[in-house]
């Protein structure tokens, strides 16, 4: 009760202590509980990811709720007096469907059903700003599914190895390697198509991330990684189609999309074949498979800005149990590992045009948005603007914690292939070489207080 | 259709309330509640989520004996057995939206046997196409998006757009997809039941075994899941489910077409049964009467225990007090949904305001 009672009023806890009698075991444990500011929830269970923050003021929670409701519309196919317009290629057809509990989507055990998995495409060169070059015939995203009597774009395949994993006191765990592959093009893939898979992430806190300052990312860039710590941190230039100019990257897994209103617009688009006046043209247009219907844009404008309110306005969950010795231990581990040269722990909001909730807040996402070269391992050598074959976005870690009990499931990384937190870190590689070297070195106890730490954040 | 449309809100007013609690306390340690709720939990799991569950898979295999029935035996009374089982399998299924968590969200259940609006063209290209599906099976059911097949498809196909759908309206691929489309609704009922039950999937450990074992780190917590499963119910019946019909998207006008059990006029019921949800798993009670939440808050606070009981009557009686169709009462009637939609936001509201904050401050 002690506890809860401390996270549910942790700003009037910090102004009730004295100053004598609080020893904190971690330094700034109280303001680190608050992983969203302001925005913060204290729900630990079932329904950690889906809840308004509550610092919305009247007019912008109304907002987030027309979104919440759009959030989770399925579309069918046109024409249709409700939600028409669905594909002809789709992954999916609602975006609830995708980031369940506005969560994390488990991978698929039959991935051409409808699910949260897909597989990018390009071929070498770029689009004419610099972005993935779309594959002829099938744009940039691959599509399984289709309305029916048309045929899907492809079928998606996935097969595993074997890849053990010793640690220094010879435990070994065995970490899965996806083979993906495609069958049932309904034209020839281009044989120069580079693939990358994609698992839909959770969707809060992302006004928040939104809300960082340009100036902010760009004090941790180390392009050349002059520091010479073998960490670098490049951020991403992409499209910004609402601006028509190039913008730093902050969404999806390698950073190309720079707002989460493009995001959110890119995923209608791309995941559900349903047009917007941001993104107007089918992604299946010009192909024989694709629609001919005069139907464009699909959605207004006004249920895209309600859906990316309602991305943007999502409260995050309170890191839990900071205070535990084991949680507080395994902090020391984390920072000691150098995790936190790129999930860096934390960043002030700068002032969010509109949305006073998101704006100038505290948080502790635990990255730094930047780009990182991870490896051959888990590399998709695929370029996303300025994002190698290599690189990845570092991925926030607030609210990871709890993806098993909201998702069911603890799929993590780009395509879901670590089964828990455990083999996300050994699949890092890269300039992660170093981290993923001092866990594997740390005795079993070490190892449980670092995921317990990673775990109540 | 699952709206959740405004009063997430009174959550920051929970965290208010902890704020004034937690000035008004010191900093001495609270003791730990003494007083353990495994037999609330266990109860309520037992007999109200599985069972619930359970009653579901059986009716939902006792409408694919109907359905099998019609298609055998075209005959008005054999279509009339049919929707009635439809509506009997409708019931215990919104009587577990109150808890519409675990498996039923995890495994795509939910969308898979509930998602609206259905997509008639993909449904009536599937019925024409006999070439490639010379036969509609269960596996071809099952092989299309959610919004062409489930509880929705199933009511249209038997009521038609209209609801005046005659027996003699029916095409044999009609029935082909009406018999498939309820082995599909079986199958998974069944799959939900077993992911629950200890000898299955065992889902129901987390809530027998919560504060010991599983996805709980507390009785406590298990227990605010249910409430917040409550919670969610009924903001999506007041400002989802009723609230959109009558007065439309964003207050656009009353809608008619944004109904969601429309084509049999079987929305009164779905309401009803979903505040049902909240009683049974308030009160403990499905089959057989044990303990449920109601104990725990009358142990602490009796007059808003018999409050809130007054109260989730009183929304169930105001949803059966709109005369008619709701299709008509929304354009005919507003009042009495206006009245019905009152009482359901009460109940919300308490759940939010005073029975949540009770159960986090065990």
């Amino acid at each position: 009760m002690k506890k809860l009672i401390i996270l549910l009023s942790i700003i009037t806890f910090i102004s009730c202590q004295k100053d004598d009698d609080y020893t904190p075991i971690i330094p700034d444990a109280n303001e680190r509980t608050l992983a969203g500011g302001e925005t913060t929830i204290f729900e630990s269970g079932l329904f950690s990811f889906d809840n308004p923050a509550p610092n919305l003021n009247a007019s912008n929670l109304e907002t987030h709720l027309s979104g919440d409701a759009e959030f989770e519309q399925a579309f069918v196919t046109a024409p249709a007096p409700i939600n028409s317009g669905l594909g002809a290629q789709f992954n999916n057809t609602s975006c609830i469907a995708c980031h369940p509990k506005d969560g994390r989507a488990p991978f698929p055990q039959n991935l051409n059903s409808v699910t949260g998995f897909f597989l990018r495409v390009s071929i070498p060169g770029t689009d004419p700003h610099g972005g993935p070059n779309p594959a002829p015939g099938f744009g940039g995203q691959l599509a399984q599914n289709a309305i029916f009597g048309i045929t899907p774009e492809v079928q998606f395949h996935v097969s595993y190895t074997d890849y053990p994993i010793t640690f220094a006191d010879g435990t070994v765990v065995t970490l899965q390697r996806p083979t993906y592959s495609i069958s049932d093009a309904y034209i020839p893939m281009p044989s120069n198509a580079m693939f990358s898979p994609r698992l839909a992430p959770p969707v809060y806190g992302l006004g928040l991330l939104e809300a960082i300052t340009e100036a902010d990312l760009l004090l941790k860039e180390d392009v050349a990684d002059t520091d010479n710590d073998g960490i670098s941190g490049k951020a991403n230039y992409v499209w910004n189609p609402e601006t028509e100019s190039m913008a730093i990257g902050r969404f999806g897994w390698k950073g190309g999309a720079p707002t989460v209103m493009t995001q959110s617009a890119g995923a209608y688009n791309n995941d559900m074949g349903i047009t917007s006046p941001l993104f107007p043209i089918e992604s299946s247009f010009g192909q024989t498979n694709g629609d001919n219907l005069n139907d464009d844009p699909e959605i207004s404008q006004q249920t895209i800005d309600d859906v990316a309110f309602y991305c943007r306005t999502l409260a995050v969950p309170a890191a839990r149990n900071l205070d535990d010795p084991e949680v507080a231990r395994g902090f020391e581990l984390f920072e000691s590992a150098k995790c936190t040269a790129c999930h860096t722990p934390k960043h002030i909001t700068g002032n969010f045009s509109g949305i006073p909730a998101i704006s100038n807040q505290t948080i502790y996402p635990y990255t730094d948005m930047l780009l990182h070269d991870m490896g051959d391992d888990l590399a998709d050598n695929r370029p996303e603007f300025l994002a190698d074959g290599n690189e990845w976005k570092t991925r926030p870690l607030w609210g990871i914690g709890l993806t098993g009990i909201v998702n069911g499931h603890t799929n993590f990384l780009h395509d879901g292939r670590a089964r828990n937190i455990e083999e996300a870190i050994l699949w890092h590689g890269g300039e992660a070489e170093n981290a993923k070297q001092f866990y594997i070195n740390l005795n079993k106890n070490e190892r449980e207080a670092l995921l317990a730490f990673i775990n109540s954040i | 259709m699952k709206n959740f449309k405004t009063s997430k809100s009174i959550l920051a007013a929970l965290a208010l309330t902890g704020m004034i609690i937690s000035c008004s306390d010191d900093d001495t340690p609270t003791p730990e509640p003494q007083t353990s709720y495994k037999d609330n939990l266990t109860n309520i799991a037992n007999n109200v989520i599985i069972e619930t569950y359970s009653d579901l898979a059986n009716k939902a295999a006792g409408l694919l004996v109907e359905a099998n029935d019609f298609k055998n035996n075209i005959t008005a009374a054999n279509l009339d057995e049919t929707k009635q089982a439809w509506r009997s399998t409708r019931s215990p299924w919104e009587q577990s939206e109150g808890f519409l968590f675990g498996p039923v969200d995890t495994q795509g259940i939910d969308p898979a046997i509930d998602s609206w609006p259905v997509n008639t063209n993909d449904m009536d290209a599937l019925l024409a196409d006999t070439q490639n599906f010379p036969t509609i099976t269960e596996a071809i059911v099952n092989q299309q998006t959610n919004e062409a097949k489930g509880f929705h498809l199933i009511e249209y196909l038997l009521w038609g757009i209209d609801g005046n759908k005659q027996v003699g309206d029916f095409t044999n691929r009609e029935l082909e997809y009406l018999v498939a489309a309820c082995e599909n609704l079986k199958n998974k009922t069944a799959t939900l039941k077993d992911a629950w039950i200890n000898t299955g999937g065992n889902y129901v450990a987390n809530f027998l075994n919560a504060g010991t074992s599983g996805i709980y780190p507390s009785e406590k917590a298990a227990l605010e899941d249910l409430v917040t499963g409550m919670i969610t119910i009924a903001d999506e019946v007041a400002n989802g489910k009723i609230e959109v019909p009558l007065n439309g998207e964003n207050g656009g006008g009353v809608d008619p077409s944004q109904e969601e059990s429309r084509f049999s006029h079987n929305s009164k019921l779905d309401f009803a049964d979903n505040a049902r949800s909240i009683s049974n798993a308030y009160n403990g009670k499905f089959l057989t009467d044990g303990k449920g939440l109601s104990e725990i808050v009358a142990s602490k606070n009796a007059t808003l225990d018999t409050q809130f009981k007054a109260e989730i009557v009183a929304a169930i009686q105001a949803i059966e007090a709109i005369t008619g169709t709701f299709s008509d009462a929304i354009v005919n009637n507003r009042s009495v949904v206006e009245n019905a939609q009152v009482k359901v936001r009460t109940v919300q509201e308490t759940l939010q305001s005073k029975i949540k904050p009770l159960i986090s401050g065990l």
